[in-house]
């Protein structure tokens, strides 16, 4: 089994990519890469990506750590999904 | 020459830095996508070199219109041409992501150059990069820079102008790949074999670098450890649901009172003194529209609660371990996990929920769970069960609308069993991977700023709503079906909306709740349920009660009238009048985004059986809570 299986392995099993970094022996930005191309493949879902508006708002939330983030696709019609960001 | 780079590592400061005013704002040929077009003059004779700073992305197989411009101009395939190099910015802190897009930009065949970003940043968390090993590793030049500062710039103009002289050349371990569908996810299965043999480079490479320290196992982990597992992870949830609605019912009912008073007070005073002229205006102001807006701002406090407690669980990873935790039920059930995302935005907004179902891959996957959509208590039923929590259940109302959130559930997977059971048996299941967020401390600014958006979008809606239904309302008051009375001079009873929900009273007597002003409220709830609570204000204000022991504020009346309907039994008909809002259609809107996805006939057939479900229980909680 190849290591980006094993990734998809281990978040099945309810995992961080930090987690699934450390239970794999590699680096977590890696980890993080390969979660990202899974996604990318709609195979796996990332929480901030999906979520939507049950857990609070993601145009409020719509920076993290400086970054832009995405607007979930659950926000599709939303009138605060128009809203300026944080 | 291309600026490549993950997004915020510097891309933009180092583009600005090296064109200077020498730069302009484009649309990327064929799309609405901005690029930033810009001149470098590197001095010492070079030639000027025309650069793009390409939106920044983590990987070249694109998931949006930016990132589509920035793989299709990295392949050579847009309209843009191929490029002569490109410079990849790789940041030191996060090397084994900005070397997986390094890689893949090399599979293109594209020359390349590596800018190092943030050395000072990963030095400064003991994890140094050198650029000469990293060079000497990856087989192609690479200059450590600071874009701030300009620092490693005139070294990378010079590595910029030698590459360009020395013609492509590779890096150590990746090899071109001519098939473009492979490289851009078309075909799955080589797709998936490049990326590995990717990914086995990046860590590879990595372990060159810096072998990996073994990591303990953090505190994240061993909380995940014990809240995923089911029969732990569930009774948690429900517990934790529980405190919230209890915490937010006792902290808000003190703010709740006080923005009550003051509508029906002040502001109502100075509305009779401000309103010119005839009376049938003061009474559509102060009783149409002051007493239905009123009494739904009084809920905005409790909704900026509300709201605050579940941005709160969301920002600190609480909230995704609990649709983790969902999903595994829900497959236990054999239904599709999948189906767990859009009913969990449902419990937001069934609106948004249906456009999330789009997400899902099959179409009769959509269906089903579009059809169970409407049973995730939205927030606007939230006031409903408030509303009458609080004068039927005093001092329990937090456990009151905690169980009207667990029935929603059990409507759902109830729903869902007897769907997959009948009309969708063919549906197989799919897998559903959640990774989950790792706990943080929770942002303040961006938990109370949630909360005021969501409080802000939950008034002016609520707001429009109520006034335009509420509007409507009142001419239908206004409208006499009997002779004797003038328009706007008539008894409620002998009005045309009167007399319609009286009509429709006797087919909830069963219910318990057999009366005209609840039939009044469901019908209005209709547009939208922000209004059922509106309507009960408007109707009581306008209906002068014919037994002054009825007489009091909207609480006394509704008790009073539920005690009278439902034989003594109030708080059973109150039940049933919560169920019932639970479970018939969410609102017109509703209607309109499922006739779009799902067409007319889904539809018309899921609010028929949403109606028909909504009576049965609404009649079986009131026969079985009278016994008790």
């Amino acid at each position: 089994m190849s290591v980006l299986e094993d990734v998809l392995r281990e978040a099945r099993t309810g995992a961080t990519s930090e987690g699934i970094a450390r239970r794999l022996g590699i680096d977590p930005g890696l980890a993080e890469a390969m979660v990202d191309h899974w996604a990318r493949l709609g195979v796996v879902h990332q929480a901030h990506d999906v979520l939507g508006c049950s857990g609070g708002c993601p145009a409020a939330g719509a920076t993290r750590d400086g970054e832009a983030t995405r607007l979930p696709i659950g926000c599709a019609g939303c009138p605060m999904a128009t809203l300026p960001r944080a | 020459m291309l600026l490549v780079g993950n997004p915020n590592v510097g891309k933009s400061t180092l583009f600005n830095s090296l064109t200077g005013a020498r730069q302009q704002v484009t649309n990327a040929p064929g799309t609405t996508v901005e690029l930033q077009v810009g001149v470098w003059r590197q001095g010492g004779g070079a030639d000027p070199v025309r650069l793009i700073d390409l939106p920044g992305t983590y990987s070249l197989l694109a998931r949006s219109p930016d990132e589509r411009v920035t793989a299709d101009a990295v392949a050579g395939s847009s309209r843009l041409g191929r490029a002569d190099l490109a410079v990849v910015l790789v940041e030191a802190a996060g090397l084994a992501r900005s070397l997986y897009l390094l890689a893949q930009v090399a599979q293109t065949g594209c020359p390349l150059v590596v800018a190092l970003t943030m050395a000072d940043v990963a030095a400064s968390r003991g994890i140094p990069v050198d650029a000469d090993r990293l060079a000497e590793v990856l087989g192609v030049p690479v200059v450590a820079v600071d874009p701030r500062t300009g620092a490693g710039i005139p070294e990378l103009a010079r590595t910029v102008e030698a590459a360009l002289g020395a013609g492509p050349g590779s890096v150590a371990g990746i090899e071109a790949v001519a098939d473009a569908a492979a490289a851009d996810g078309a075909d799955l299965a080589a797709g998936l074999a490049q990326a590995e043999t990717l990914f086995g480079w990046v860590d590879e490479v990595t372990r060159q670098l810096a072998a990996p320290e073994p990591r303990a196992r953090t505190a994240s982990d061993r909380v995940d450890g014990v809240l995923l597992r089911p029969w732990v992870g569930v009774p948690v949830f429900l517990a934790v649901a529980w405190l919230l609605f209890q915490l937010a019912t006792s902290l808000a009912a003190p703010l709740m009172d006080a923005v009550s008073a003051f509508v029906s007070g002040p502001v109502t005073d100075l509305a009779r003194v401000l309103i010119p002229g005839p009376a049938w205006l003061e009474g559509f102001v102060v009783d149409g529209l002051l007493q239905g807006v009123g009494t739904v701002l009084s809920f905005a406090p409790l909704m900026a609660v509300m709201f605050l407690a579940i941005a709160l669980l969301e920002d600190c990873g609480y909230l995704a371990r609990a649709a983790f935790v969902a999903d595994r039920a829900m497959r236990a059930l054999g239904l599709d996990g999948r189906a767990v995302l859009p009913l969990v935005v449902g419990f937001g907004c069934n609106l948004p929920a249906l456009a999330a179902t789009r997400t899902l891959p099959h179409a009769r996957q959509r269906l089903l769970t579009g059809l169970l959509v409407p049973y995730a208590s939205c927030t606007a039923r939230l006031t409903v069960y408030l509303l009458l929590a609080s004068i039927f259940f005093p001092g329990h109302a937090g456990t009151a609308v905690f169980l009207m959130y667990v029935a929603s559930v059990a409507l759902i997977v109830l729903g869902g069993l007897a769907l997959r059971r009948t009309a969708f048996r063919d549906l197989e299941q799919e897998p559903f991977v959640l990774v989950l967020p790792a706990y943080q401390r929770p942002r303040v600014r961006a938990l109370l700023l949630s909360a005021w958006l969501r409080t802000r979008a939950f008034v002016t809606k609520a707001g429009r709503v109520i006034v335009a239904t509420l509007a409507v309302v009142w001419v239908l008051l206004a409208v006499p079906v009997t002779g004797g009375h003038a328009v706007a001079d008539v008894p409620v009873h002998d009005s045309l909306y009167g007399s319609a929900a009286q009509a429709i009273a006797p087919a909830l007597a069963p219910a318990g709740f057999g009366e005209w002003h609840s039939a009044a409220a469901l019908v209005t709830g209709f547009v939208a349920k922000e209004v059922v609570v509106g309507s009960f204000a408007q109707t009581y204000a306008v209906d002068e009660p014919s037994d002054p022991s009825q007489a009091g504020d909207l609480g006394a009346q509704m008790r009073a009238t539920f005690e009278e309907t439902s034989g003594g039994h109030a708080a059973a008909a109150a039940a049933a009048f919560m169920v019932f809002v639970l479970a018939y259609t969410p609102c017109v809107a509703t209607l309109a985004e499922q006739k779009r996805l799902f067409g007319g006939r889904w539809t018309l057939g899921a609010m028929v059986v949403q109606l028909a479900v909504a009576w049965v229980l609404a009649v079986a909680v009131f026969q079985v809570g009278r016994l008790l």
